[in-house]
This record gives structure tokens, C-alpha cells and sequence, in this order.
């Protein structure tokens, strides 16, 4: 087995190999890259701090970030911030070479020659890590790896680089070390430190690679639809949100003993049976009520209901504990007060804020596919999200419609946790006359059952 | 004119209230547990539900399922009962239709509530022809809550019986309708609700035998008339032409025995009506030697046609079923697979009051005023009381069919009873013709029904009328007499609640039970097996399991079974038992050829839930020996005539791969104790497993299943490289 890995990583190593000629400008003198990879989570979550000097001729205000075609495709969030906020990022097609992508970090002001500046940058990456061994028994550990660089990669010559690893257990194996012994590194707890690297030229890879266990199930929803009903009547917003749950780390090979689950599950030694999704918890905007947490074949009666000042937690365990490679799915809902994410902002115009996600701590996701069902009688609707995805509006009939009310379908890939602090805003206008078209409707047409009842009483049916 | 609105209004009042305590009364499973299918043949209605609703009338009735009876499959457009599953569908198109688009799962919940508010109506119109409107109310209340009907129509009970009694009080209606007036209007509609009843439930052959007996006994009692020619033959012609356009009922109404009865009181009113016309024309001498020899005749060759064709076949003989309706040791000895099922055993005494309550001691009474009164009506209600008492008496489900009529006999009783103890205004004189107050609008009313050919009411005759001058001037024995009855009609209310709230209630896919603070604990366990089934293995994977859980894998899990509650085909289920009773060795090449990739087993030992695998292990032997008697003994399985599980157990017993598969692993948790046989397994009776994988095991072990090994790479026999592998 252990061969195996190392194949891997020299494979990884040719790959990683390469330093390209790139169109871009050579302005900045990396001071210090400090890099943190967080492995503790479901996903990974890298965290770059950049100081960077402008050694060109003129003030620059792009600084550039390459991300391999790969890691580009696995990319969940990217962000950047300073002192003072957040900083603009965008991908910038033009640049992309034959190996890398490329993304600009817009910076606040110009940055002058000789100027340093100083910010951080934030990703996320889904299935960076996967399980290997891919297959192991009940009783075994859950180990996954690692494959990315040991120095960092930058289109600028760096004078420092350091990269901390953070994992959950001290068991982290470096393939490279164990086997080849270049690279230095030590473990610290679940701590590990490469670097400091001096004098790094520029597209540098040197190809790490990592197995370390992670205790923790590895939540992945492959698809996540959500429904949105805004009902201006009912007071209510109500939430429908259906997962599809899949554990991604390492599967269960041969059968599932109830027993040895049991015995082990107080969770002294770690095993793929606590690696298994036994629970998730999941936010829920306070004040909420009639909660409900179902699957296809009904009611799941294992959830827990837990208000706090902070929010309500839904504590919720699937049917059966979820170990790895099952899969399972669940559509739990709530609802809402309408003006805790309604607002009126002009006569018959108003706006809701609604949350990109509210799903359980730690966990990616794929496709989430959210659709607003507005009031009957909604017009005027625009749509924004920060990512500046577009909405499709559809119509959708419910309870006593007439005209049906107006819905906008949109679809996020790639979510992890993180979004939670996401938005969608939808502005719509939504009249008096339009709130007071279905009450009339449905009293005209109660009117004439009973007028019908009365002459139909007049007449003689009988046989 | 007042007092007969206020009346109007009060009736519809009421009934909107019985209607409503009907409905509200079954909603306990829904307010206990969930919105969720209950038990068994539920789950395949609902399943078929689905599939008519998605793939429309026409491909649903040339439904072909692969997916269940593997590899066989089944022909369900053709062997279902259409009725249950079209009425619902169209109540949740036109649900949809005005704006109110329910999910399908909640209209097939609520439909057996829905339609016992429609029972109770029918009840209602029932009782207004057998006696007055005060009876009509009466019988609709205890209908509507009395626990036998109700044990099959709480929320999620949806089986064709949810539908089938409505339609059995609707057609019962008609028919008395038809039948006084001797109308064809109503006749027609008779048998249009009786061509429903047919669509949806397999006892309309009660029907289909009731009435031409009913006739038969009007017959008898020299009651033949125009009234009974027209209804008759307006039903049995349209209502047995209709019946044939079911693609399951088919050509049975002709061939099979149990319609024949209905088929001779045809052929015999025509005799009956020729030998009418021939008395008005000739000599009443001539006229006896002709019926006579007539008579001897034409029964001497219908009988002989009748056994002729059941000889050659062309009727067919009687199913096993119907015979077990009257020899109830015949099933047990000659068809297991119907003996097995426990609502097919007799029922006991208790059930009767259980389900009844006062009515079964006021039944006898309305009876006995029906005797008093003896219309043409009240001849079926004595002929209907008599078969129903027979058939609830043999099979503990049919105290369903009994239950109306004990309900209606019970408010005529009731009713009699208010008329007698009820009258406070007391007649000045004595005349019988002069009315209280009370009764104005009815008589009213039923002056107002020109064709109505029993007695007028003003000229009192009947026995019914002899109530009302009774004369009782004793306020006393008026006002303790009525305080009685309304405290049992109050013990009625709060009996039937608990009765439906305790036992009928549960979905029985669903467990309660209490956790020691005494809050409610559920165990889910089925679900959760089902589910893992649906999310964890291949979507055409074979699942063998005993024929029980054959719907609900279907309709839970959404896999391939190979045989299900339908039971259509005993050998298959034979196959089925032979392959659980068996050793491995035996077992894995059964297993092989039906492409079996998991088996579930029902295992209560840890939990102590009784009615698991192991229990109904003996039924699998049984029907597995009536078929490979040299390879399966019942016998084999019991030590010392003790059916043990423990290491007392025979050696064919332990080695039977459906005591392994219970076992698996068992004497490891809990001390090994069998909370249900009351056994104890030492770790040396821990049973090994060569041919099957334990792929899950539900939280309480009450579900197992296992997934069945593929072949060996080496060629090597599975139990032989499972054998080499343990030692290695």
C-alpha cells in the first residue's frame, strides 16, 4: 500500500513540475507568503497572508493569484480582504496559460513603487482531499490525503514562504518524508510546518503529498433544493429545503455490524464508526416555527428542537447512521416571520434578504438550486446575489391560485458552509389590489355554490 | 311549515356533526404518529395510487409490475381491485383542479376518514327507510364511530374496505329503494353503485349473494311481485354486465360458482313471473299439476347443469377461501397460506363487544322489531343480519361486514325506545291517528313519496306505529329509562374513542412505546431498514423476504421483491420458505437462480416484539413442506414437540438459514436472551454465516439484512471458501 502512495506522489511530482512562461507583469516581490491549509473541516480551507512589495515603475493595482487548472475546478470560495474590508477578486480569462488559472485581487489604492501592502486571501476547495485507503473495514480508521505544494504558488519571486497544515489528529504521515526524506517538516499536535522556504522563484510546485486521519464524517450534499414561499397573508416566509446527503470519506468495505457499531460508538477509538454522519445540526433564523424534518417515507421522529438567544438549532439524525459511501436525503422546513427578511421599501415595493444557505456546520455542497415563490400578483421582480448569478422566472400554481404566483430559479454550484452569511435579494411590488384579488375571488365563487344550493333546492330530483 | 324547516336544519346539522365526529375520530393516528400509510396492503394501494396517477388509466390497467414476484412478475392491472385507487386519483385531480393541489400521499390518508363521513350519511338514508328519520340518525351515529368499521378506516388505512362499505350502505340503499317502489331508476343506480363495489373490493360477492337471497326469501314467503321482478332484473342484468368490465372479475360472474346463486334467483323469478301469468289464465287444478311438475323439471335440470359444468369445468370450482367461510378447520389443513394470516382466524367472543359495544346486546332487539314489522325491507335486514352474524363469527375481518347492519338494527332499537319513552305531549284521546308534534314532518315527508307502497302511515297498522300509543304516564320510568340510554349512548362515545384510539390506531409500520420518564418513544426501525434498502443498494436489486413485507419493500424501500402479500402464487412463496427453512447449502443455489442480491429478516429477540420471522418461521415450514414434503418436515424443527431456539434446538433448526440470520451475532449482545421465545442463547450456539453477509442491521435489530455472497473466484463452493477463509 505504502508503495502505492509513493507512486502517487512522484506522479503528482512530474505533474506539478512546471514553470511556464506567463503574461504577467513581474511587479511584485513577494515579502512573506504564510499559507494555512485547515484539513479539520469536511472540506479544505486555505488561508493565504500575502505581503508584497511593488518593485515595478509604476503604481499597480492588480495583484495576481494562479490557482492550477484543477485546484480552479474544485474551487468553492475565494476572497480577499485588507485592514480595512474586503477586497475585489475576479478571474481573469485572459491570463489563463496552459497550466494555471488566474485570479486579481484588486487592491484599495494604487500601490506605488516601492509601496509594500498587506492582505489575506481566503479559499475553499470541495473534494481537495479524498480517502486513502479508499475502502476499510468497520473497525479502521478514517485516513484521507492531501495533494497539493509544499511552497506556494505565485506568479512573484518570494523571499519567504511558510505553509502550516492543521488536521484533527496527530496522525498525519508525510508520503514524501517517510519515503524520500526531502522536504523538512515537523508535527506538532495536529500542526504541521514546512518552511520556512527562502528565495522562491516565481510558479515554483514542489508537490506534497498528506495522509492524516480525519475522525469526522465527511458531509457532502450533492444537491441541495430549497423553497422559498413568501406569503404577504400568512405572514410567514417558509423554508423547504430537501438534501441529498452523501458521506464522502473512507467507504465501508464488507458489511455494516449493528454491534460493532455499537459497541464503539462512544467514541474512545476512532473508527469508521465515527466517521459516520450519526447527527447534523443545522441553524435555523430565530423565531421559527413548524419545523418539520421528513424523508420519502415520512416523518423522522429522531430530531431535537433547541432555542437559544443566538438562533434555534434543529438537531437532526438520519434513520440510520450514514457511514461511508452511503447515502441519504432528508428535506427538513420552518417558518418564519415575514418581516424578519421582508422589507417594505417604497409604497407597494419591497425587498427580502434571504440566506444563501442555512445548512448544517461543515459541509459542501454541489448544486443548490433555490426557487422564491413571491405572492400572487407579485410584478416588477428583480433579482441580485453577489455572485451575479441570474434568475429564471417561473410560474408556480398553490393553494386557491388563480393566475399563479410568480417564482425565480436560481442554481449556485459549488457551496460550502462558509456561504452561510450569503444573500439573495429580490425587490418585487406587490399592491393592495393585488393582496385583495383572492379573498374576492374565492367569495364570489363561495357565493355561487350557495346560490346554486338554494335553486338547486327548488326543484324536484326525485327518480 | 317552521317547525319543518327547523327540523331540516337540524337535521342536516346533525348530520354534518356525525359526519364530522366520524372523520375526527379517525384522525387519532395522524395526531399519535404521523400522516404516514399503515400497515400491509395499504402500501401496495398506495404504490398503485402513484403509478395510476403518473402514468394514466390506460397503461395502469395493462400494468404490467417487474417489480415485484421476481422473476415472474405480475399482471397487478389485471388482478387489482381499480375502484380504491381511481376514486382517489380523481379526488386529487379535481382537488387540483380548484386550487387546493394536495400531495397525493395526504388525499390516500384521509380518504378512508373522508369517506366513513359518507358512510354515516348512507346509514342515515338507510335507517329513514327501514323506520323514520329518528332511527336514520341514530344508525348513522353509531356507524360512524362504532370501533368495528373504524379498525379498518383510520387515517392511513387506505384499503379497498375504506370504500367498500360505503358502497355496500349506498347499494344496500338502492336497492331497498328499488325494491318498494319498484322503480328501474332506482334499480339502475343499484347496480351502478354496485358495478363501484365491484371496482373496488373483493366482497362484493356478499352482495352479489344477499340480495339474490333476499328474494329468494320474499319468494318464499309469497311475497312475489311486480316491485320485486323489476328491481331484481334491472340489477342483475346491469349490474352483472357492468360487474364484467373489471379486467379481475372478468367472465367470473357466469363461470364461477359463487355468483351462480344470484344467477338461478334470476332464472327463477322468470319462472316464477311465467307461472304468474299462466295462474291469472288457467284453472287453479290445472294450475297446481302444472307448477308441480314444472317445478320438478326445470330443478331437476338446472342442478344437473350445474354440477355437469362444474365437473367439466367450464364453472369453476370454489375457491379455498370460500370454503374456509364454512369450514373454518379446512383452511388450517388443506391451504396454510390462508390459515397463516391472522385476520383470517375465527374471531373470539371478546372482539364482539370490543368492536360493538352496546349495539351487539341491541342488535337482537332491532332485529326482533324488524320480525315485528316484517316489510319487504325489514326481510333483508333480517336475512342480512343473519349471514353477517355467520361471516363475522368465522373470520375476524368480516365482523366489518357485520358491523353496518348492527349499527342500523341498533338505532331502530333506540329510536323504538325514544318513541315509546319520549312523549311528553300525551295524546288527549287515545286515537292513534292523531300525531304529536314531534312527528308532524315526517309523516309529513313521507306522505309527500306518492309510489310509497307500504302501509300509509296515517292509517296505522304496522307494529312501528304501535309505539307511539303506547302510552306511558309515569314520568318517573319515562325520565329513568332515557337517563339510562343516554348514559350507554355516552359509554358508546367514549368506548369507541378509546377502542379506536388504543388499538386501531397504530400504522404498524411505526411502533410507540414508552421510555421510563413515561414520554413517548417511537420505534422506526422498519423505516429505517427500508430506507437504507432505497439509498444504499442498486435500484434493480432482489430483495427475498417472507411475503409480509413484500408491499411494504416495494412501497418503502422501492426494490425488487420476489413474493408479497398478494399470495397469488403459493409455490413461489414455497420457494421462498424452502430457501429460509433450508441449510445454507440447499438454500444458496434457490438463492442463485432467483438473482436474490439481499434478504431481509423481521427479528424481535432483542426488543421483544413477537410478531417476527422466527414465530412465523413455522408457517414458512408449513407451506414450504406442502409442497417439497420429502425435503421440508415441520417435524425437524421442534425438539421434543418444544419449539426451541436456544441450544436445546434440532440440528435442522440451527442450520436453517432463517435461524442463522436471525441469530447472527445475537448471544454477543444482551446476554444472548430472546426477549420473545424466552430463551437463552449461550455464545456456543452463535450461529455462522457462509453463504450471507450482514450488510445492516436496524437500531434495535428488529430488521436484518444480508446480502447474499456472490460466486466464488475460485470456483470453490461459497460455503467451503467461507469455511476456508474464517480459518485462514
Amino acid at each position: 500500500m505504502l508503495s502505492f502512495v509513493a507512486g502517487f506522489a512522484v506522479l503528482s511530482a512530474v505533474l506539478g513540475a512546471s514553470s511556464p512562461e506567463s503574461a504577467v507583469p513581474d511587479v511584485f516581490r513577494n515579502i512573506e507568503l504564510q499559507q494555512v491549509i485547515d484539513l479539520t473541516a469536511a472540506y479544505t480551507r486555505e488561508s493565504l497572508k500575502v505581503v508584497a512589495m511593488n518593485i515595478g515603475e509604476e503604481p499597480v493595482r492588480e495583484y495576481f493569484l494562479p490557482l492550477t487548472y484543477e485546484d480552479a475546478s474544485k474551487l468553492a470560495a475565494l476572497e480577499a480582504e485588507d485592514d480595512v474590508g474586503s477586497l475585489r477578486i475576479n478571474e481573469v480569462d485572459s491570463l489563463h496559460d496552459g497550466s494555471n488559472a488566474y485570479f486579481s485581487v484588486n487592491l484599495r489604492q494604487p500601490v506605488a513603487p516601492g509601496e509594500e501592502i498587506e492582505f489575506t486571501v481566503g479559499r475553499a476547495f470541495i473534494a481537495k482531499t479524498q480517502p486513502y485507503p479508499r475502502k476499510a473495514e468497520q473497525s479502521e480508521q478514517q485516513l484521507l490525503v492531501y495533494n497539493g505544494s509544499r511552497t506556494i504558488l505565485s506568479p512573484y519571486k518570494s523571499q519567504k514562504q511558510t505553509l502550516t497544515i492543521k488536521t484533527v489528529t496527530q496522525n498525519i504521515y508525510d508520503v514524501e518524508k517517510d519515503n524520500r526524506q526531502t522536504a523538512k517538516s515537523q508535527q506538532l499536535g495536529g500542526l504541521a510546518t514546512f518552511g520556512p522556504f527562502n528565495n522562491v522563484k516565481p510558479f515554483t510546485r514542489t508537490p506534497l503529498t498528506l495522509q492524516y486521519e480525519n475522525p469526522l464524517p465527511q458531509v457532502h450534499f450533492p444537491r441541495l433544493d430549497r423553497k422559498i414561499w413568501i406569503s404577504h397573508w400568512g405572514d410567514a416566509i417558509s423554508f423547504d429545503e430537501s438534501y441529498d446527503l452523501q458521506n464522502v470519506g473512507t467507504e465501508l468495505k464488507g458489511s455494516f455490524s449493528r454491534l460493532d457499531y455499537m459497541r464503539t460508538s462512544d467514541g474512545r477509538a476512532f473508527s469508521l464508526n465515527t466517521a459516520a454522519v450519526r447527527q447534523l445540526m443545522l441553524s435555523v433564523p430565530s423565531p421559527a416555527r413548524d419545523m418539520y424534518y421528513v424523508d420519502l417515507v415520512g416523518n423522522v421522529s429522531t430530531s431535537r428542537v433547541q432555542t437559544s438567544a443566538e438562533g434555534t438549532r434543529l438537531e437532526i439524525h438520519p434513520r440510520y447512521p450514514v457511514v461511508g459511501g452511503w447515502h441519504y436525503n432528508f428535506t427538513v422546513g420552518w417558518t418564519n416571520p415575514l418581516g424578519q427578511f421582508v422589507h417594505k421599501v417604497g409604497p407597494n415595493r419591497y425587498t427580502a434578504a434571504i440566506p444563501l444557505l442555512t445548512g448544517p456546520e461543515d459541509a459542501s455542497y454541489d448544486e443548490v438550486s433555490t426557487k422564491i415563490i413571491l405572492p400572487e400578483g407579485a410584478t416588477n421582480i428583480d433579482f441580485a446575489d453577489v455572485y451575479g448569478n441570474s434568475a429564471e422566472v417561473s410560474t408556480v400554481y398553490s393553494y386557491l391560485d388563480f393566475q399563479g404566483r410568480p417564482a425565480l430559479d436560481v442554481v449556485h454550484r459549488k457551496l460550502v458552509t462558509d456561504h452561510r452569511a450569503g444573500l439573495l435579494l429580490v425587490s418585487y411590488d406587490y399592491s393592495l389590489l393585488a393582496a385583495l384579488r383572492k379573498p374576492l375571488i374565492l367569495a364570489t365563487a363561495v357565493f355561487c355554490v350557495f346560490v346554486t344550493a338554494f335553486y338547486g333546492s327548488q326543484i324536484n330530483w326525485s327518480l | 311549515m317552521d317547525v319543518q324547516n327547523a327540523q331540516k336544519l337540524l337535521r342536516i346539522a346533525i348530520l354534518v356533526l356525525v359526519a364530522g365526529a366520524a372523520v375526527l375520530s379517525r384522525l387519532y393516528s395522524v395526531v399519535n404518529f404521523e400522516s404516514i400509510i399503515h400497515e400491509f396492503d395499504p402500501w401496495f394501494n398506495f404504490r398503485a395510487t402513484r403509478y395510476l396517477s403518473s402514468h394514466g388509466f390506460d397503461s395502469f390497467l395493462n400494468w404490467f409490475d417487474n417489480r415485484t414476484w421476481y422473476p415472474l412478475g405480475r399482471v397487478t392491472g389485471g388482478t387489482l381491485y381499480p375502484g380504491l385507487m381511481v376514486t382517489s386519483n380523481v379526488v386529487h385531480t379535481m382537488l387540483s383542479k380548484i386550487g387546493i393541489p394536495l400531495d397525493i400521499r395526504n388525499v390516500c390518508v384521509l380518504f378512508a376518514p373522508a369517506f366513513s363521513g359518507l358512510t354515516a350519511y348512507m346509514a342515515y338514508l338507510f335507517g329513514c327507510e327501514l323506520k323514520d328519520e329518528t332511527a336514520g340518525l341514530l344508525a348513522a351515529i353509531f356507524l360512524g364511530m362504532a370501533p368495528g368499521y373504524t379498525s379498518r378506516s383510520v387515517a392511513g388505512s387506505y384499503d379497498n374496505e375504506a370504500i367498500a362499505i360505503t358502497l355496500l350502505m349506498t347499494t344496500f340503499y338502492f336497492w331497498i329503494k328499488a325494491l318498494k317502489l319498484g322503480s328501474v331508476s332506482w334499480a339502475a343506480a343499484c347496480a351502478l353503485s354496485y358495478f363501484y363495489m365491484v371496482s373496488a373490493w373483493g366482497g362484493y360477492v356478499f352482495i352479489t349473494n344477499i340480495i339474490p337471497l333476499h328474494v329468494f326469501v320474499l319468494l318464499l314467503m309469497g311475497r312475489f311481485h311486480s316491485r320485486v321482478y323489476v328491481a331484481y332484473c334491472t340489477w342483475y342484468a346491469l349490474g352483472t354486465l357492468a360487474s364484467m368490465q373489471i379486467p379481475f372479475v372478468g367472465f367470473l360472474p357466469i363461470r364461477s360458482s359463487e355468483h351462480m346463486s344470484a344467477l338461478g334467483v334470476f332464472g327463477l323469478l322468470q319462472l316464477v313471473a311465467f307461472a304468474d301469468y299462466v295462474r291469472a289464465k288457467v284453472l287453479e287444478r290445472q294450475f297446481r299439476l302444472f307448477v308441480v311438475s314444472f317445478v320438478v323439471i326445470v330443478v331437476a335440470i338446472a342442478f344437473a347443469a350445474l354440477l355437469g359444468l362444474t365437473w367439466l369445468g367450464v364453472i369453476a370450482p370454489w375457491t379455498g377461501r370460500f370454503y374456509s367461510l364454512w369450514d373454518t378447520e379446512y383452511a388450517r389443513i388443506h391451504i396454510p397460506i390462508i390459515a397463516s394470516v391472522s385476520e383470517h382466524q375465527p374471531t373470539a367472543w371478546p372482539s364482539f363487544f370490543n368492536d360493538l359495544s352496546f349495539l351487539i346486546w341491541l342488535f337482537p332487539v332491532g332485529i326482533y322489531i324488524c320480525i315485528q314489522e316484517l316489510r319487504d325491507e325489514h326481510v333483508f335486514l333480517v336475512v342480512y343480519a343473519v349471514l353477517g352474524s355467520y361471516f363475522a363469527g368465522v373470520m375476524v375481518r368480516l365482523m366489518l361486514t357485520l358491523t353496518p347492519i348492527v349499527c342500523v338494527a341498533g338505532g331502530l332499537s333506540i329510536s323504538s325506545l325514544l318513541d315509546v319513552y319520549n312523549q311528553w305531549n300525551v295524546p288527549v284521546s287515545k286515537a292513534p291517528a292523531v300525531e304529536t308534534n314531534a312527528k308532524v314532518s315526517k309523516k309529513a315527508a313521507k306522505a309527500k313519496e306518492p309510489a310509497d307502497a307500504a302501509p300509509e302511515p296515517k292509517e296505522v297498522q304496522g307494529f312501528f306505529a304501535s309505539f307511539k300509543s303506547a302510552n306511558i304516564t309515569s314520568s318517573i320510568s319515562k325520565v329513568v329509562v332515557l337517563v339510562t340510554f343516554f348514559g350507554y349512548l355516552a359509554m358508546f362515545v367514549s368506548h369507541s374513542n378509546f377502542v379506536t384510539q388504543s388499538s386501531y390506531s397504530s400504522p404498524s409500520v411505526v411502533l410507540a412505546s414508552n421510555m421510563p420518564d413515561g414520554s413517548q418513544f417511537l420505534i422506526d426501525d422498519f423505516r429505517e431498514a427500508y430506507y437504507w434498502l432505497r439509498m444504499n443498494t442498486p435500484e434493480d436489486a432482489k430483495v427475498m423476504s417472507w411475503w409480509d413485507y413484500g408491499y411494504q419493500i416495494g412501497g418503502m424501500a422501492d426494490r425488487t421483491t420476489l413474493v408479497d402479500n398478494n399470495t397469488w402464487n403459493n409455490t413461489h412463496i414455497a420457494t421462498v420458505g424452502k430457501a429460509m427453512a433450508c441449510d445454507e447449502e440447499t438454500a444458496y443455489p434457490i438463492l442463485r437462480q432467483h438473482d436474490v442480491d439481499y434478504i431481509l429478516v423481521v427479528f424481535g429477540g432483542l426488543l421483544g416484539f413477537s410478531g417476527d420471522d422466527i414465530n412465523k418461521f413455522l408457517w414458512m415450514v408449513r407451506i414450504a413442506e406442502g409442497i417439497w414434503p420429502e425435503e421440508v418436515s415441520e417435524g425437524r424443527y421442534f425438539a421434543r414437540g418444544q419449539y426451541r431456539v436456544d441450544s436445546e434446538a434440532t440440528e435442522t433448526m440451527k442450520n436453517s438459514l432463517m435461524y442463522k440470520m436471525s441469530y447472527y451475532r445475537f448471544p454477543e449482545v444482551n446476554n444472548g436472551a430472546d426477549r420473545v421465545r424466552g430463551q437463552r442463547l449461550s455464545p456456543s450456539d452463535a450461529p455462522t454465516l457462509n453463504i450471507v453477509d450482514e450488510a445492516f442491521t436496524s437500531q434495535n435489530w428488529l430488521v436484518r439484512i444480508y446480502k447474499v455472497k456472490d460466486l466464488d473466484n475460485l470456483g470453490r463452493q461459497v460455503p467451503a471458501a467461507a469455511a476456508f477463509d474464517r480459518a485462514h
